[in-house]
């Protein structure tokens, strides 16, 4: 199987949540000196377990990575460094809250090794960006892309999001075309998901707002491909758009091609071909465990070949590959098309997703646009097969 | 010291839902001193989860508050609670043949309601004495002096004696003891050598058998005593007497005009009639006191359990809810989608969802449940008459000559400027008015003649909703009349669903099928191939729908930290499917089979 390993550190604060996240995350910053701590320490006990597999990809997520300082970030990317080996050419991710930095921040984390920036810029609409509560303005948003550039980063992701309450089509094509104006390497663009036990899922139960219809959401779901597709984005996942193969982002490929990661801090979740665990979700307990020289984690589980099978479909069906049937019938040891030959069947009349036997690609099976809308229930469809 | 008459009070309050009888009864209890606070459960009263989550009062409680007046009088005050649906009227109006007075309680924010009306007409029909209290007064919505004006218009009272209360905060309340004393009369009752009382209620107790509420009109009564029921003449010898004060507090004895409890060893409750009398074979009453009227149910519908293996299970469920629920009859039934079950009887819409929902949440049996329906009277073509109540034996149309179905005569009072919706409604709902005639000078009579199958299905909803909660309606039963039945079948997947099926006027069923079918569509889930729901009539398609495969929904965002999470849910979306039915190859849910109950 795959002889890489992707790595996520987690850093779990924010200045303030945002309304619609449900990512774990602490306002109190004053816990950061002792959580890089022990963040130091949880990388320096699971590298002793490691074999010599090697990483290719970093990514720093929270919560919100640019809360820390660039000497923090340094520090905390060499102990990665040291601990792992590391490709020359790995991608390091960093996301990046357009409120938290300035021009010198993104070039110096441009100077420490940070190949890659993902903008939380989510729009550059003043009444959107006051809805979602995110502690940025729209001058900000456009700042920190000029920034980034400015600093020399070449692949840079922006992140939207729609389907706000209010949103319409030209509120939302207006974000798309300022943002395509920038013409950014990258673009995740995401459908606003109440959440159940954030404030926002709160604010919907208590009435304060009504969703957005259905229709207008979907349609501009399907109007984000199209529009990206003709500005030569390839819509490589349900909610990625990337120039061209090379600008996807790697880090997040892995996850859908269910190759091996490790997460590092609260909450963040690791795989390793048979096994997912993940860490205590408080940082308190998380610092605890690790003073003690305990691993810090919550939960372990070992996957049945039945639910790799699941996670396969799950994962692989949101890309644009979809699944590559010889690789399925390498790791289940059966044919993809006769485990499930009704569900396909189904989909496929349905015109939502297609076989494809071509001569030069591996064959595969995949969602056509139309599937995708649907994704969930023909997962569940599949799922259903499963168990019987 | 022995209890005087005179220094008994026995009392309702009547009400709206929402207008605060039950805080209004908590504090009157609290005030009495008969708890302590801490032991004091918000809203004693009403204390199965049923009614506290509708707000309504489904079985009458009773309570024996104490009261000692400032110049030193003591006296007991029985606030007999009445249940609060039209469905449960007979047990309203035995309650209220127990008391003397009643509490009328108006909002002073909503004003007069129409359930308030209802029970009001109620009141007076058994000369109770009323006095109006005016509850809510805490809220800044709250309009005293226009409260007032509807009570001297819309119920014709003298607002002179209203009371000023807010239950919530307890102002006022203080007020209530002195007038009840002052303006309800003492019972009037003889303590002579017979005697005689009246069963207004009666609940299950696992040790002590079945505890009979009622009230004292004749003599006295105590512990050793021979009783006799006055309408099968069942004999029992008294094992306790005594008073609710939350608990039971026993007694030595009860004398006329007291409102209590007795226990006598009855195993047997379907000997308990609410409204029968009770009286000594040594003391014998002679006559029974007036209006008793076994419970007699009018709808029907068949209980299956989703697990084919909890049928045991809800056979003792049943057995268990009899012996608190008299009214509720059943009998086995079994059916091709959905194997065995019960058939049962109602008094109504309403007591058919209490029962289903004390079947599922007091003893854990999941239900389906079949359409409702009254009784038909079904002539064939050889001349035999059969009733009928269960669309599933409904014979080929052509070999019947003539179908026959009940009617109610309906009184609705209402303001007279819900005159015009009342008429629609009733029109829509197959009634045919009768005449109608002014009570007071803006409220007026209407009377209907309505078929009750139409009644049962949501004639009460809709007149509540176009009256905007003003119209108040009353029934009862008037025979039978000649009618145009069909029977609605439906098909899922090609398959008739003899569950679903429902008895039903002609001209109403295509109208039904329709909905019903949209509604199934709504509520079984997506399968791995196209649905086809259809309603039909005989061999005839009238309304169809299909339940595509997928329905669009997906997962915006998907990475490391998400993936156990998403995958557990499908997993669990796998269990979820236990409250399913599987009919031929569709799997229903029991919400699909509830939804056809209803249009709205």
């Amino acid at each position: 199987m795959s002889d890489t390993v992707s790595i996520y550190i987690h850093v779990p604060f924010c200045i303030k949540k945002c309304v619609y996240c449900d990512f774990y995350s602490d306002t109190q910053l004053s816990f950061i000196p002792e959580y890089l701590c022990s963040l130091e320490k949880e990388i320096g006990l699971r590298s002793k377990k490691q074999t010599d597999q090697r990483v290719d990809t970093i990514y720093f997520g929270g919560g919100t990575p640019s809360v820390l300082t660039i000497h923090q970030v340094e520090t905390l990317l060499k102990t990665v460094q040291k601990n792992f080996s590391i490709s020359p050419d790995a991608e390091i991710t960093f996301e990046v809250n357009p409120g938290t930095i300035d021009e010198h921040y993104l070039a110096a984390l441009k100077d420490i090794g940070i190949t890659r920036l993902s903008l939380g810029i989510q729009s550059f609409n003043k009444e959107k960006l006051a809805f979602l509560q995110r502690i940025h303005s729209v001058r900000q948003g456009r700042d920190a892309v000029e920034y980034a550039r400015k600093a020399g980063f070449d692949n840079i992701s922006l992140d939207l999001m729609y389907g706000l309450p209010f949103e319409t089509k030209e509120l939302w094509h207006m974000d798309l075309t300022t943002a395509l104006q920038m013409a950014p390497s990258h673009l995740s663009c995401y459908m606003l998901t109440i959440e159940p036990g954030t404030p926002l899922d709160e604010h919907q139960q208590n009435k304060k707002f009504k969703p957005i219809c259905p229709d207008v959401l979907w349609d501009l779901f399907e109007k984000t491909s199209r529009t990206l597709e003709t500005s030569g984005y390839e819509h490589y996942e349900i909610s990625n758009f990337s120039r061209g193969k090379k600008n996807r982002s790697a880090h997040n490929s892995g996850y859908w091609n269910m190759k091996p990661y490790m997460g590092f801090g609260p909450a963040a979740h690791s795989y390793d071909n048979d096994i997912r665990s993940w860490n205590i979700r408080d940082v308190a307990g998380y610092i605890c465990k690790l003073e003690a020289e305990h691993l810090p984690v919550e939960e372990t589980e070992a996957l049945t070949l039945d639910q790799k099978m699941l996670e396969m479909i799950m994962l692989r069906l949101r890309t644009l590959e979809g699944i590559d049937l010889e690789d399925f019938k390498r790791r289940f040891g059966i044919t993809f098309e006769s485990r499930f030959e009704q569900v396909i069947d189904q989909v496929c009349s349905a015109s939502m997703g297609k076989i494809e036997k071509g001569t030069i690609e591996e064959p595969r099976f995949f969602l056509t646009l139309e599937g995708k809308t649907h994704l969930n229930s023909i997962v569940e469809a599949f799922s259903q097969r499963l168990v019987e | 010291m022995k209890l005087n008459i005179k220094n008994i009070r026995n009392f309702s309050i009547i009400a709206h839902i929402d207008h605060g009888k039950s805080t209004l009864s908590d504090r009157l209890i609290q005030l009495s001193g008969i708890i302590s606070d801490r032991d004091m459960k918000e809203q004693i009263l009403d204390s199965m989860d049923i009614e506290r989550e509708r707000g309504i009062t489904i079985k009458s409680q009773t309570v024996s508050l104490p009261y000692t007046a400032p110049d030193g009088t003591e006296y007991l005050l029985n606030l007999i609670d009445t249940p609060g649906h039209v469905d449960f009227s007979y047990e309203v109006s035995r309650a209220l043949a127990s008391c003397e007075g009643a509490l009328i309680l108006v909002d002073a924010s909503q004003g007069v309601e129409a359930q308030t009306l209802a029970n009001l007409y109620l009141a007076l029909e058994h000369n109770l004495e009323i006095v109006p209290v005016v509850n809510k007064i805490d809220l800044p919505s709250a309009q005293i002096e226009w409260a007032k004006e509807q009570i001297e218009e819309d119920l014709g009272l003298n607002s002179d004696n209203a009371l000023l209360v807010s239950a919530k905060t307890g102002k006022g309340v203080e007020n209530i003891f002195p007038a009840v004393v002052k303006l309800i009369p003492p019972p009037k009752a003889s303590e002579g050598d017979v005697f005689k009382a009246l069963i207004f209620d009666s609940h299950y107790d696992a040790f002590r058998g079945t505890v009979v509420h009622f009230r004292i009109f004749e003599g006295s009564i105590k512990k050793g005593q021979r009783i006799q029921f006055m309408s099968n003449n069942a004999e029992y010898k008294v094992e306790e007497v005594g008073l609710f004060q939350i608990i039971r507090q026993p007694q030595d004895e009860l004398i006329a005009g007291q409102v209590g409890y007795l226990i006598a060893g009855i195993k047997n409750i379907s000997d308990v009639k609410i409204g029968d009398t009770v009286t000594m074979p040594d003391k014998h009453c002679g006559k029974p006191k007036g209006g008793f009227r076994e419970p007699t149910p009018v709808v029907f519908s068949s209980m299956y359990p989703v697990a084919a293996d909890d049928y045991e299970e809800l056979t003792l469920a049943l057995e268990k809810l009899k012996l608190n629920d008299a009214s509720l009859i059943y009998e086995k039934d079994s059916s091709a989608a959905l194997g065995f079950g019960y058939r049962c009887g109602f008094l109504g819409l309403l007591h058919l969802e209490v029962v289903q929902e004390r079947l599922e949440r007091e003893y854990d049996v999941s239900l389906i449940l079949t359409s409702p329906s009254v009784m038909y009277e079904l002539t064939y073509t050889d001349g035999t008459v059969k009733i009928i109540d269960n669309p599933v034996a409904y014979p080929d149309p052509a070999e019947i000559s003539k179908v026959r179905e009940p009617f109610i005569k309906a009184s609705i009072i209402v303001p007279d400027r819900y005159m015009g919706n009342v008429m629609q409604v009733c029109h829509e709902f197959r009634g045919v008015s009768k005449n109608y005639q002014y009570l007071t000078q803006s409220r007026m009579e209407m009377k209907f003649e309505l078929p009750l199958a139409e009644v049962v299905y949501e004639f009460y909803d809709r007149l509540k909703s176009v009256t905007q909660g003003y119209g108040s309606f009353d029934y009862e039963i008037a025979g039978y009349q000649d009618t145009n039945l069909v029977k609605l079948d439906f098909l899922i997947n090609g398959e008739r669903v003899d569950a679903l099926s429902q008895l039903i006027h002609r001209d109403k069923a295509e109208a039904r099928g329709r909905t019903a079918c949209k509604k199934l569509r709504e509520e079984i889930p997506r399968q791995q191939f196209k649905i086809p729901i259809q309603a039909a009539i005989g061999g005839k398609i009238i309304a169809r729908e299909t339940i595509s495969a997928f329905r669009k929904d997906v997962t915006a965002k998907c990475y490391g930290g998400d993936i156990s999470r998403k995958r557990k849910l499908l997993e669990k979306q796998k269990k979820g499917k236990k409250r399913m039915k599987m009919v031929g190859s569709v799997e229903i849910p029991q919400s699909a089979f509830l939804s056809v109950l209803k249009s709205e």
